[in-house]
């Protein structure tokens, strides 16, 4: 246990010595690690950072950007995704138009979500409910066919609505599928708050990450850079804890990260 | 609380491949009556239209003479596999029958745990059905069928995936429950053995058709395995399956 934690502080710590190695030394083997900042100059910067009250209004707007869109994905999108799953009317009506519509790169909607929302925000709040919704649905609607009839019989016998077999058995034999679908939304969405943010955004960690990089500051660039990084980790770790828990009755796995 | 099962001309399948034809067949309030029959004979598809999951599409379908028209309480189902909820432990489990019909939180936890130390799983209530063997599971999906007080058990093959000994004992617990809730059983199995032990009659099920129903001469206390009658039945039946 401890063993494992340490090589894994380990490897961080040797992705960043091999940088400041790589960079302070102005390496340059075809490609060039001159230009690059060190990894000491990038950590005063983010030192600096801190310090300012910009930079905690946008980690807090861009983590609201995510969690409302992220949030918005995962309801409608277990919803979809039961529905489609469940009624063949609902897959006939509402399939076709999804189909067409998923293949198309979330980040491709910023011309339509300018034009659809009065607000920079909503717009960008659309952007990251789109990138998630997909995953999240499509994973539900597996998941959800998949569901032994056995268990769905069984609660039918003991006199089980259609509400009961819904809440009682499909969604919760269909969590570990959705769960999965909700850590693939999560990555994709954060990938999408911060293209959105850079291209059309006020506020938030890709506005100013791409900002730093417009007035050559490039300690800056990798500042927001590590920033996303890190709240990235961080909300696919809330997401897979939230999903452990949640399925806590599924057997453990072997190898699991614990 | 017992039902009387009544099936008139009962179909079930498409007019060209039919699963159950033209079946009769009545089932006393509290008898047992086990099924045996080759598999594909339409043994589950049977049970299951008994269940009221499977529609007739043909003749009726007569619980205490009215149609059944679908699942209802009062008609437990009890599964080969794993019919238990992975998620729930075994006492949750026992409880949803109970919660399904609207019995307070509260007023679950005894019945429920007083069914599971009944099966003999003291100690186990808390477990999940993966911590669980599978002789022991099947205990649970007993005390979940049983624990609402249904007026007849629907049983579908429960002690097939058991070894010898365990099936020996479910058997027995099966006749013991029984003995003392009376409710109408009807037993699907593909052991001639354990229809026999089991049964106040056994039908026999082939090509969708009732193709025999024997009365089982003896008291069910005594050892079925020596008195001649039992024999010389165990050796029609046997024959009446090959």
């Amino acid at each position: 246990m401890t063993r494992r934690r340490l090589i894994r502080l380990l490897s961080l710590l040797g992705f960043v010595a091999l940088w400041q190695l790589l960079t302070a030394q102005h390496v340059r083997l075809w490609v060039r690690f001159d230009h690059l900042p060190t990894a000491v100059q990038v950590w005063q910067a983010f030192g600096l950072r801190l310090g300012t009250a910009e930079y905690w209004q946008d980690l807090t707007d861009s983590l609201l950007r995510i969690g409302t869109g992220f949030l918005l994905a995962a309801l409608l999108g277990v919803a979809t995704g039961v529905l489609t799953a469940r009624s063949r009317w609902a897959a006939d009506l509402i399939g076709p138009v999804l189909e067409v519509i998923r293949p198309i790169p979330a980040i491709a909607l910023v011309p339509v979500a300018i034009m659809l929302f009065p607000e920079n925000e909503q717009g960008i709040v659309f952007i990251t409910f789109a990138a998630a919704f997909f995953p999240v649905a499509v994973a539900t609607r597996h998941a959800v066919r998949a569901v032994p009839p056995l268990w769905e019989e069984a609660v039918r016998t003991m006199g089980g609505s259609r509400l009961r077999v819904l809440s009682g058995v499909v969604l919760p034999a269909a969590l570990p599928g959705v769960v999965g679908g909700l850590s693939v939304g999560i990555g994709v969405s954060w990938i999408c708050v911060i293209s959105a943010e850079m291209v059309s955004g006020q506020f938030g960690v890709g506005y100013r990450t791409w900002q730093a990089y417009t007035v050559l500051d490039y300690p800056g660039v990798f500042v927001g850079m590590a920033t996303i990084g890190l709240l990235g980790r961080l909300t696919s770790g809330a997401v897979e804890l939230l999903g452990r828990r949640l399925t806590g009755w599924l057997p453990p796995q072997l190898g699991s990260a614990r | 609380m017992s039902l009387r099962l009544t099936a008139r001309g009962l179909s079930l399948g498409h007019t060209g491949h039919p699963v159950l034809a033209d079946l009769d067949l009545e089932v006393a309030p509290g008898e047992v009556l086990t099924v045996v029959g080759a598999s594909g004979g339409g043994k589950s598809t049977l049970l299951r239209a008994l269940a009221g999951l499977l529609p007739p599409t043909g003749g009726e379908l007569l619980a205490d003479g009215v149609p059944v028209r679908g699942p209802s309480a009062e008609r437990a189902l009890v599964f080969q596999e794993d019919g238990l909820l992975p998620w729930r432990t075994a006492r949750r489990n026992v409880e949803l029958p109970l919660a399904i019909t609207g019995v307070p939180r509260r007023q679950r936890r005894a019945p429920a745990a007083d069914w599971l130390d009944r099966v003999g799983l003291e100690g186990h209530h808390d477990r999940l059905p993966r911590q669980l063997s599978g002789g022991q599971r099947q205990r649970v999906q007993l005390a979940r069928a049983l624990a609402n007080s249904p007026k007849a058990v629907l049983m579908d093959e429960p002690f097939g995936a058991l070894d010898p000994q365990n099936r020996h004992a479910m058997q027995q617990l099966l006749l013991t429950v029984w003995e003392k809730e009376r409710c109408t059983v009807v037993f699907v199995t593909h052991d001639v053995d354990e229809a026999l032990l089991l049964g106040d009659r056994v039908a026999v099920l082939g090509g969708g058709r009732l193709t025999a129903l024997h009365e089982v001469p003896r008291a069910r206390e005594s050892a079925a395995r020596t008195d001649p009658t039992v024999l010389a039945l165990r050796a029609r039946l046997l024959s009446e399956l090959s």
